[in-house]
């Protein structure tokens, strides 16, 4: 059996997201029940012209079998990690062959899959251009140390003494992880409940008692997305202030800013770029951020949240 | 009196093929009218009518000392304004203006840049470099001395206070991905070399004259 990387990312099996840990983040690993690995490997399109096959090339200039490699070694991308346990100890054990690099993780869907809330083209670009040169620029600006340490490294921010490449971090950095773990949020739209997508589960409670209600939680967050000026992203995130009860919050964040920076969990966020919603939307925020609602993906986002030490 | 939304010298699709029409017309009559109605909605507020009646230089130069509650809103909406309406007049339709700096102007840039290229090229740096959104200027700073700076959002360098960089502007660019992802999309290098095409030259000496004389540019800001 062979499918597409994007069939088979989409079958809504898979769970997504970073994970954080005291101590940092880990990679959320779920392993599928069903299914050749090495159909999964060619799932990931390697040898297929979908989002992952362009994600693949996209590390460039490497031989199918380096590209491979790289998928497999990095230690961050949950998309990647779809693929038996022992596939992913034995690419790790072989030497590598190419200077460590951070892959570009394929979008979870087709590109008009969340037609007609978020075009194609938008996700093309999106995901082909914006989030892939901030893998790029990430990926020649850190050491492999570093690249290692990602993205930990977020956290910890103050810790690069040199504030033109603490700049460069935080901003190719940000824009990777609020990309990566945005695309894996989102699904759809016929996959919800249309109007009232919603979540459940312990997130639905969470939010019902720190917002007050489902509703209230969604004026909050769309007015907070609809005022924010200039570029930035709304997030629905979890703090950890040492000692005390972990607290669901919504802030708004400049940038390619990210809760993590503050050693914040992020659970929900929504990209207020201009690039995420001008050729369908163009000037109209307002209309972006309540179409978006439709095309949130509740199972993924819950697993992010219910995913906590 | 309020603000008034200030009318092209030109057609939207006159700045074709560098800027399209499409653009020109959303970021006026959309994005700048925005700025515009908000700004008018602040002064006519309790806590703006101090500042109401003065002219939207003061208002930039003075966001600093603004009452806090709306301070921010008029550092965006007073420099979205301002920034706007100037960036219109610093265009022209290929051959209705002159196509390169002169005189005083162009001896000012080659002294201080080496040359009129030069100075684009760090011009294009600031301007591909500014993260996120905001506007990439060239200024005259101290003793009229030029420099090449960017300020993020709708700040500009009228900001006292404000801008890292404070000085006159003569030229500013627009690097909001409104300005440019209709035809550009991501492509924010192509867009900025392109508007160099349409760049008014005629305005930027006019303004370089406001500033060695140690004003803001002055420009036509209509009331209503």
């Amino acid at each position: 059996m062979t499918t597409t990387g994007a069939n088979a990312l989409s079958s809504g099996t898979e769970s997504v997201g970073f994970v954080l840990s005291t101590g940092g983040l880990r990679p959320h690993l779920h392993v599928p029940r069903t299914g050749s690995a090495v159909h999964r490997l060619r799932g990931h399109g390697l040898d297929q012209d979908t989002p992952a096959s362009a994600a693949a090339v996209a590390s460039r200039g490497l031989s199918r079998r380096q590209a491979l490699q790289t998928l497999l070694a990095a230690p961050l991308w949950t998309l990647l990690s779809r693929v038996h346990p022992p596939i992913v100890r034995a690419a790790a054990a072989a030497p590598a062959s190419t200077q460590y690099q951070l892959p570009l993780p394929p979008l979870p869907y087709p590109y008009n899959a969340l037609e007609p809330v978020i075009d194609a083209k938008t996700m093309h670009l999106h995901h082909d251009k914006h989030l892939a040169g901030y893998v790029t620029k990430l990926n020649a600006a850190l050491d492999e140390q570093r690249l290692r340490n990602f993205p930990a490294i977020l956290g910890q921010l103050s810790n690069i003494g040199d504030a033109k490449l603490r700049s460069t971090v935080r901003n190719q950095g940000g824009g990777v992880v609020n990309h990566v773990q945005f695309f894996e949020s989102l699904r759809s739209p016929a996959a919800g409940s249309g109007a009232d997508n919603r979540p459940s589960g312990a997130l639905a409670q969470a939010i019902e008692q720190r917002f007050g209600s489902w509703p209230a939680f969604q004026e909050q967050f769309g007015s907070a997305a609809k005022s924010l000026f200039g570029s930035g992203w709304v997030w629905l995130y979890e703090t950890r202030r040492g000692g005390l009860q972990s607290q669901l919050e919504v802030g708004a964040f400049p940038n390619q800013d990210s809760p993590l920076m503050n050693g914040d969990r992020p659970i929900l966020g929504l990209d207020v770029w201009e690039h995420a919603y001008y050729l369908k939307y163009g000037p109209n925020r307002g209309e972006y951020v309540d179409a978006w609602w439709r095309v949130i993906n509740w199972p993924a986002v819950q697993r992010v949240y219910e995913s906590r030490k | 009196m309020s603000f008034a939304l200030p009318n092209l010298a030109y057609d939207d699709a006159a700045l074709e093929p560098y800027i399209d029409g499409t653009t020109m017309n959303i970021h006026r009559t959309k994005h700048h009218n925005t700025y515009i109605n908000n700004l008018n909605g602040a002064l006519q507020s309790a806590d703006g009518a101090g500042m109401k009646g003065s002219s939207l230089e003061a208002i930039c130069r003075n966001v600093q000392s603004a009452p806090s509650s709306v301070m921010t809103v008029l550092r965006n909406n007073g420099g979205g304004h301002f920034n706007h309406t100037m960036f219109w007049t610093l265009m022209a339709p290929v051959g209705s203006a002159s196509s390169a700096p002169s005189g005083a102007l162009k001896q000012a840039i080659d002294s201080t840049f080496g040359g009129v290229d030069a100075m684009k090229e760090q011009f294009n740096k600031a301007a591909a470099g500014r993260f996120g959104s905001g506007w990439a200027w060239l200024c005259a700073g101290d003793g009229g001395k030029l420099f090449i700076t960017s300020t993020p959002n709708q700040d500009n360098p009228l900001m006292a206070g404000v801008a890292e960089q404070p000085g006159l502007p003569i030229l500013g660019l627009d690097v909001w991905e409104h300005a440019y992802y209709l035809k550009y999309q991501n492509r924010r290098p192509e867009y900025i070399a392109a508007w160099w095409n349409v760049v008014n030259w005629d305005t930027v000496a006019k303004y370089y004259d406001d500033a060695s004389n140690g004003k803001a540019p002055t420009m036509n800001v209509p009331l209503q």
